[in-house]
């Protein structure tokens, strides 16, 4: 029989059907959910493709890739015989309900060979969606193909199977238009426990789980007491949704807003797969990964077969010793994508990957630091952590030896600090043009315009045009706001330690800070008109964006939007990583800012006016209290000098904020390059989908442009990284490799108290409010505490409606740091797993100066 | 013999602040016009400075100061095309 029905067949069918068919008649036969369809047997593509005339394995000859390609081309270009293709179009037309005549169907390969507890297969032979009956015999014919693929082949010969003894079937399934789907695994394939069922879900068809392109959802249901003992809501960017576009060049579609924070499953579904999950592993007796689907609330169960890979393959770590130096760690708070790292870690040695994070290599930091320090010390400073009993010694023979190296320093960059200091705003607007320059010029590659934009400036370019360089100068302020603290503490000992933070915050013209006051300009002006903003606050986003456009009353707001655009449009969440969508490619998340300041009614100028206040009065407390000193009254020298540190001090902070502003410009440009070269490879078919360019290394780029490799070289090695993404994104990274440091889990203190590091001075109380992402729910009110994972410039804009901010990351210098300071907010950084201990309505108390954040009703009030 | 390194130092740090100075043309050539007079009169400042040393110093000491002028122009130019190979260097890796 060439076709059998997936309900006729059973278990012991497995030679006919392959182990995924025979998996699913017998499922059938259970009684389990399983999608209708049949299955073209083994034997059918022996016959078709003459198998018994293939050579055995050891007579193929030194060209195993000619041979296999011999073959694939010979299978796709022979017709499919004629009475076989009658029988296909007879199982249709049984399947076809009269309601629904346009049957869908997915096409999978189902080898002889595969899934048999040993080998996985997994991924190396084709499937099939969306494929409906004209194009049906052309994917059954590619399915027996991709028995013959490089990779298919490859892995036959290193498990030793005879190539020509492994036949392939092919499952044509009724295609299930999900509405929710994913995988579930009887046992953790990560850890090997089998006291937990991991379901992992999320919104539409299954095969964006599948091909790691969205993080799902986790749920995790302990086996014994049947609960749900953990869930993890991802934010889910896209779907596969169940009905094409076939106007769309890409399957995959944004998640609307609404849909990306919010769980994908309800608890009845998740008891729904877990009993299913169970029943199946029971009946196989093996523990199972279970693809799966909901459409209009019915369960359907596509496949079940065993999980073959069980344990974590440790990642490879690096001979050395590496720290997560902080100041770059809180930048890079999710793992890299391979292209950035090549592109953004390869300029910079001291830096390694590890985990997707960006570590520093203890050994460089140890060179120009001249105190004796153990590993663990020195671990912990660049951590910015606190060292017990830190009594540092200073080692002469290193001294004596960093010496000159500070002077050759000083002779290397001594020009560059002159030029930096005492520069007048928007000396670095020129960047501005640099960067298109690099940007129109085709003849520059992505990694060229990282080195051009960032180190490979000319001899006679402006200092605008070194914008890492500038950056790099402005940690001066570090010195300068240490001098300030000691000359108040000597002279003025009674003001409170923050004096000095207060005193040197508040400057004019930092672009961030400007950027933030710039969106609720925005929200301001939209809000005047009643019908406009409530077409900004109905409708999503992107689309409240297109009406406005097209409304002659908004056009001021437009115009203001697209001006705001042209400024900042570089910006965008998580910016160093490359694969970041920019405001001007997509301003969705400026327009979720405005939406919120419509709702949240708040007043910045009120609160910028009360910290000015706050400011002038320490001022004159400090003009006042140095009076009393001798001679003061009479030249004032002190009150000089302190103004001039605390000018100094500003200046170099709006350096340091506004250089970033312009290196965030410049990975713009490298990310434009990319783009350019994804849609070329688009186009000519070396790639397949958006935004798989990222997960490759520059000079696979380059051998797929250069024809050098083909879409099949990179797809398996595409889904890997994919999955690997996934998993390094649950990881928290250690905070050192190689170096032993304890790592305590800082469980919450006496007292209700989470320990953090004061980075603004002040304190508050008020309910806490957990942002994860501010491009989906950024709503916060005013009196309302800011509790987020971590933060970059793009979270400004919550800033002026929050009155303190609690972050999981960050340190003093961190961003949050910064702009709280500017904003007179209270801000406690570096609390670990605030966002999980704090949740959404608590009453908390932040204490900015000490870093104390006190958990006053945990739990007790929610926001509703 | 120390204070001959003592000004060979000094010529290095005014020939620093001189070509800093120098500089400001470039970096402010977008507002020139805002900035001219103050530019030229830093650059007039550091350099009547200069001038002033090379003037009054004796002449082992006026020669160490040049020299160390000298000395950082040169270095000056040579770690620019030094950077530029090293970078090349780093993009090759």
């Amino acid at each position: 029989m060439p076709i059998i029905r997936l309900d006729e067949i059973r278990k012991t069918d497995l030679d006919t059907v392959g182990g995924k068919g025979a998996n699913l008649g017998e499922l059938i036969h259970q009684g389990f959910p399983v999608p209708p369809g049949f299955v073209i047997t083994a034997d059918t593509y022996a016959e078709f493709v003459e198998a018994e005339y293939l050579p055995p394995s050891d007579q193929i000859g030194a060209d195993p890739q000619a041979f296999c390609a011999a073959i694939r081309d010979r299978i796709i270009s022979k017709a499919m015989p004629g009475e076989l293709e009658q029988q296909i179009l007879s199982h249709h037309e049984q399947l076809r309900p009269a309601s629904h005549p346009e049957i869908i169907y997915a096409v999978r390969s189902s080898a002889t060979a595969e899934d048999l507890g040993g080998a996985s297969f997994a991924g190396q032979h084709d499937t099939y969606y969306y494929v409906n009956i004209k194009n049906l015999s052309m994917m059954v014919k590619k399915c027996w193909a991709s028995l013959w693929s490089d990779a298919a082949f490859s892995y036959r010969q290193s498990q030793g199977i005879e190539h020509r003894d492994v036949k392939m079937a092919v499952i044509v399934q009724e295609m299930i238009l999900s509405d929710t789907s994913g995988v579930t695994f009887t046992a953790d394939p990560v850890s090997g426990s089998d006291t937990v069922i991991i379901t992992e879900s999320s919104w539409g068809m299954g095969a964006a789980i599948v091909d790691g392109r969205v993080s799902p959802d986790q749920y995790i249901v302990d086996k014994a007491s049947g609960q749900l003992t953990s869930i993890k809501i991802a934010d889910k960017k896209f779907m596969v949704p169940a009905v094409l576009d076939q106007a769309e060049e890409s399957r995959l579609k944004e998640v609307p807003a609404h849909l990306r924070r919010i769980e994908s499953l309800t608890v009845d579904q998740v008891n729904t797969i877990t009993s299913w999950a169970m029943k199946s592993e029971a009946f196989f007796g093996s523990h199972q990964d279970i693809e799966w689907a909901f459409a209009d609330n019915e369960f359907y169960m596509l496949q079940s077969r065993p999980i073959t890979v069980m344990g974590q393959p440790e990642d490879k770590l690096p001979k050395g010793k590496y720290v997560l130096f902080k100041p770059i760690a809180e930048n890079f708070t999710d793992p890299l994508l391979p292209l950035s790292q090549d592109i953004l870690v390869k300029l910079f040695p001291m830096m390694s990957i590890i985990y997707g994070r960006v570590y520093m290599n203890l050994a460089y930091a140890r060179a120009i630091v001249p105190l004796k320090l153990s590993d663990k010390d020195m671990a912990t400073l660049a951590y910015l952590s606190e060292v017990e009993d830190f009594k540092p010694r200073l080692s002469i023979p290193r001294l004596l030896g960093l010496l000159p190296l500070l002077y050759v320093g000083y002779l290397v960059f001594g020009v560059l600090y002159d030029r930096t200091s005492n520069m007048p705003d928007g000396n670095m607007e020129s960047f501005r043009r640099y960067f298109q320059r690099v940007v129109d010029d085709p003849a520059i590659s992505a990694p060229d315009a990282m080195t051009k934009l960032f180190l490979k400036t000319g001899f006679f370019e402006p200092i605008g045009n070194m914008v890492l360089m500038a950056n790099i100068t402005a940690s001066r302020y570090i010195l300068r706001l240490q001098l300030l603290h000691k000359l108040l503490q000597r002279w003025l000992p009674e003001l409170h330690d923050d004096a000095a933070s207060l005193l040197s915050s508040g400057t004019e013209g930092v672009l961030s800070t400007q950027m933030g006051r710039e969106i609720w300009n925005l929200a301001r002006t939209i809000k005047s008109d009643k019908v406009l903003s409530n077409i900004l606050l109905e409708q999503e986003p992107n689309k409240a964006l297109a009406t406005l456009r097209q409304q002659n009353d908004a056009a001021e707001f437009v115009a203001q939007l697209d001006s705001f655009l042209d400024k900042h449009g570089h910006r965008s969440l998580k910016e160093f990583e490359l694969n970041s969508v920019r405001w001007e490619e997509d301003p969705s998340t400026v327009i979720a800012m405005i939406r919120n300041y419509l709702l949240a009614d708040s007043d910045p100028d009120a609160s910028a006016a009360r910290v000015d206040e706050q400011r002038q009065a320490l001022l004159d407390d400090v003009k006042r209290g140095l009076s009393a000193l001798p001679l003061e009254n009479l030249f004032g020298f002190r009150f000089r000098i302190i103004s001039f540190v605390r000018n100094q001090a500003k200046y170099f902070i709006k350096l340091r904020e506004n250089s970033r502003f312009y290196h965030i410009m410049g990975f713009y440009a490298v990310r434009k390059k990319i783009l350019r070269t994804e849609t070329e490879l688009l186009e000519k078919g070396a790639l397949k989908c958006k935004d798989d360019i990222f997960y490759l290394h520059w000079h696979e780029v380059h051998d797929l442009q250069s024809n050098t490799s083909t879409w099949s070289d990179v797809e398996d090695l595409i889904r890997s990284r994919r999955m690997n993404h996934i998993r390094l994104n649950k990881i928290r990274p250690p905070k050192t490799v190689g170096v032993d440091v304890d790592e305590v889990d800082e469980g919450p203190i006496p007292g209700n108290q989470l320990k953090g590091q004061g980075a603004s001075p002040g304190s508050f109380q008020g309910r806490a409010r957990i942002i994860m992402d501010p491009a989906t729910d950024a709503l916060i009110k005013p009196g309302e505490i800011l509790v987020a994972p971590y933060t970059d410039p793009a979270w400004t804009p919550l800033f002026l409606t929050a009155n303190a901010a609690v972050i999981e990351v960050g340190s003093y210098l961190s961003h949050a740091g910064t702009i709280a300071r500017e904003y007179g907010m209270p801000c406690v950084v570096d609390v670990p797993d605030c966002t999980t201990r704090i949740t959404n309505g608590d009453l908390i108390h932040v204490d900015g100066s000490s870093g104390k954040v006190t958990l006053l009703d945990h739990g007790a009030s929610k926001i509703s | 013999m120390i204070l001959e390194v003592l000004c060979f130092l000094l010529g290095v740090h005014l020939s620093m602040m001189l070509i800093a100075s120098c500089y400001r043309l470039v970096d402010l050539w977008y507002r020139i016009t805002d900035f001219i007079f103050g530019i030229l009169t830093r650059i007039a400042v550091v350099a009547a400075l200069n001038a002033i040393f090379i003037l009054v110093l004796p002449d082992d000491y006026q020669s160490a100061f040049i020299n160390g002028q000298i000395f950082f122009l040169t270095f000056h130019i040579v770690i620019f095309w030094i950077g530029r190979v090293f970078v090349i260097f780093l993009t090759r890796r």
